[in-house]
């Protein structure tokens, strides 16, 4: 087990992490501030894979087909809140729940009508095909323009929320929302403001997936799983806690899927540890999760001070 | 009573006339395949297979006329099972061809062959009903599921000291490296199983790099083979680490892989470079229809027809009996994409394995055979009881 090993990985760890912090950050706030659980945020993240994939396939040039699939998913989220969610604010959870199921459903079809059932594939930018050699290992170079690409929306998205009047609305809609309605900030703009933006959020983070992936209806059913994880960890409605409770799940889960094996095979019977390696590394997110909840229930960073 | 009357009285009509062939019935036969869930596509190709040679021949097997009835058993082994007795009960066919999932297969395997109804799998193989359970009313016209990796471990026997092997963490995972591992005379310098929901590899890849082995055996379901392969491409490890595969690979992905495929190594019983007449026959028939090149489920289906065809032929069209039919199946049929048909005394087909690579023609890309392993038995074949 090298340093340069476990340099890769805590780098493929990072790529990971920020993949779910696109994904978290516009959850993170939907929930936080409107109260709403929303469980067709990955069909958004499929929506921008999707329109990407086919904007590639037609333009050629990935930049393009990024911004537009970006600006696509922005529209879906914005008519999906003003259509239909904004309906459903004051109702109780569980109704929320099964509507956004409901929704995860439609948009499954709902792709499956247009592209079908077999995957999508999207090439990778002709100027990011190539790799690069690190700690003597070679690196996809298409990796790191993720890692680059995700800090820079990360950097973009800390500035507009502690540094502008639009970012104090939101922060002080996710410590109380009813205080700031009373004090005369139009909450519904905000709603549909931080709706569309995690939507645009998401789809960029499909965008970015759709050349590592294969694009495929209920792709983003299992991601949704590791993004929930991410928000319960680093606080609901907190964009901080998002971020470092996406670099931290990233890099156990990675870390713990690449040397956990090999470990319980220096503990273990073989035979065991074959079996058991590949599952405790699976579960070893949950289990920090759990972890971080008993120790600090409303999360590693949370938006609201009692 | 309706029924003693109905059977004397068609018993009587057959018996006025020259024999079964003039005014006959159509042959029944039960089509069941997945069409719907996971294997929906695999499920499609090899009924296209098998239709087109019924289209091929005016419907006809035989030269008797036939009624297919197609049933989906959407991968779940309890409406298979319903399909199967519906089939049997209701319109009592004698045949029941198609079988995509071995879970199906492990499911619809005792109720068909136990009333003595002919069971042609033209997809599923599973072990099982390769050995102790094997049936003398089942017959299969893929191949063992086994045997598809056990070629890859011959082929690399002598090339390669060193393999690791990464596969998918559930069953067909682990039997596809059993299988490479059974043939596989080399060291396994490393064995790594992952989650079926992970879709990202690149932990992975960043450890095949370390473990520097001479070559890769990779299994793991389609899409998820097909992102593999890609970011393996990405990593720019095809050329220094070659990649060993079996399942997911063939003449219909590789469009969509493309340079990330070409030197990759694949064992399979069929391909489209196969170089038999019937093959080529498919192929342009299946090309002209369908505008994309065939999978080897395909081959498979239509292998199924072909097989049907003679066997019919051979005893006349009277598939009520049983043994002079069985006989007649058992003797397998020329004329197949993979040439002879014949059966191994499980009633598997004891045929050519081949690796086939992916390689780039000009701008075009395309499978192509590297290595032939003729007469190739499943490793089943003894613990069945069958002579």
């Amino acid at each position: 087990m090298s340093m340069s090993l476990i340099a890769a990985q805590l780098l493929n760890g990072l790529q990971l992490g920020i993949l779910l912090f696109l994904m978290s950050a516009g959850l993170t706030l939907v929930m936080g501030i409107m109260n709403f659980a929303n469980l067709a945020h990955g069909s958004l993240y499929m929506i921008g894979a999707y329109i990407a994939a086919a904007l590639h396939a037609m333009t050629g040039s990935f930049v393009v087909s990024a911004i537009l699939a970006v600006a696509g998913t922005l529209v879906v989220g914005y008519l999906l809140e003003r259509l239909l969610l904004s309906r459903l604010y004051g109702v109780e959870d569980l109704y929320q729940v099964l509507a956004t199921f409901g929704l995860i459903l439609v948009f499954n079809q709902t792709v499956k009508i247009i592209w079908g059932q077999a995957p999508v594939f999207m090439s990778t930018p002709e100027f990011l095909s190539g790799t690069v050699t690190l700690f003597g290992l070679s690196y996809p170079s298409y990796r790191f323009a993720i890692i680059v690409a995700g800090l820079l929306v990360g950097l973009g998205l800390y500035l507009a929320i502690n540094r502008t009047r639009v970012g104090m609305w939101i922060r002080a809609g996710a410590s109380d929302r009813e205080m700031i309605a009373a004090l005369g900030v139009n909450i519904r703009l905000v709603n549909t403001l931080v709706f569309a933006i995690g939507a645009a959020l998401a789809g960029f983070a499909g965008v970015m997936a759709g050349p590592i992936l294969s694009i495929q209806p209920g792709m983003g059913e299992p991601i949704l799983v590791l993004v929930l994880v991410v928000i319960v960890t680093g606080g609901i409605g907190s964009i901080r806690g998002a971020f470092y409770g996406a670099l931290v799940v990233g890099i156990v889960d990675t870390i713990g899927r690449a040397f956990l094996p090999a470990i319980m095979r220096a503990l273990l019977d073989p035979e065991i540890a074959r079996g058991a390696g590949p599952a405790v590394a699976s579960i070893l997110i949950y289990v920090f999760m759990a972890t971080v909840l008993a120790l600090k229930p409303n999360g590693l960073f949370p938006a609201k001070y009692r | 009573m309706r029924k003693i009357i109905s059977t004397v009285v068609v018993g009587l009509s057959l018996g006025a006339t020259t024999g079964p062939a003039a005014t006959q019935e159509p042959i029944k036969i039960g089509y069941i395949g997945d069409f719907t869930g996971v294997a929906g596509a695999l499920a499609e190709d090899q009924y296209e297979g098998f239709n087109l040679f019924l289209e091929q021949h005016d419907g006809k097997l035989g030269g008797f006329p036939v009624r297919v009835i197609r049933e989906d058993s959407q991968w779940k082994p309890e409406v298979a099972t319903q399909l199967v007795e519906k089939l049997i009960e209701k319109d009592q066919v004698p045949i029941i061809t198609g079988i995509t999932g071995s879970n199906i297969m492990m499911a619809v395997h005792r109720p068909i062959t136990e009333r003595k109804v002919f069971l042609i799998s033209s997809g599923a193989g599973p072990s099982p009903v390769a050995g102790k359970g094997c049936s003398p009313y089942a017959f299969y016209t893929a191949r063992q599921a086994n045997q598809i990796s056990e070629v890859v471990g011959r082929y690399a026997n002598g090339k390669y000291n060193n393999v690791m092997i990464l596969a998918a963490n559930y069953q067909a995972g682990k039997d596809v490296a059993a299988g490479f591992k059974r043939t596989f005379e080399g060291t396994i310098v490393e064995e790594n199983y992952t989650a079926l929901t992970q879709p990202d590899f690149s932990a992975e890849i960043a450890q095949i790099q370390v473990t520097a082995p001479d070559a890769v055996f990779v299994f793991f379901p389609p899409a998820l083979g097909i992102n593999f392969t890609r970011q393996y491409h990405q990593a720019g490890l095809n050329a220094t680490i070659p990649l060993l595969t079996t399942g997911f690979l063939d003449d219909q992905s590789l469009p969509s892989l493309k340079d990330a495929a070409v030197g990759v190594h694949v064992g399979e019983f069929w391909m489209s470079s196969v170089d038999t007449p019937a093959s080529k026959a498919l192929l342009d028939a299946f090309k002209k229809k369908f505008n994309r090149m065939p999978a080897n489920y395909v081959a498979a289906g239509y292998d199924s027809a072909v097989l049907l065809d003679a066997a019919i032929r051979r005893v006349n069209g009277d598939v009520a009996n049983q043994e002079a039919f069985r006989a007649a199946l058992k003797e397998g049929s020329e004329g197949t994409t993979r040439g002879k048909l014949r059966f191994n005394n499980n009633n598997f087909p004891i045929q050519s394995m081949y690796v086939f690579a992916a390689e780039k023609d000009g701008g075009d890309y395309r499978m192509k055979t590297v290595e032939t392993f003729p007469d190739q038995q499943d490793s089943y074949h003894q613990e069945c009881p069958l002579p």
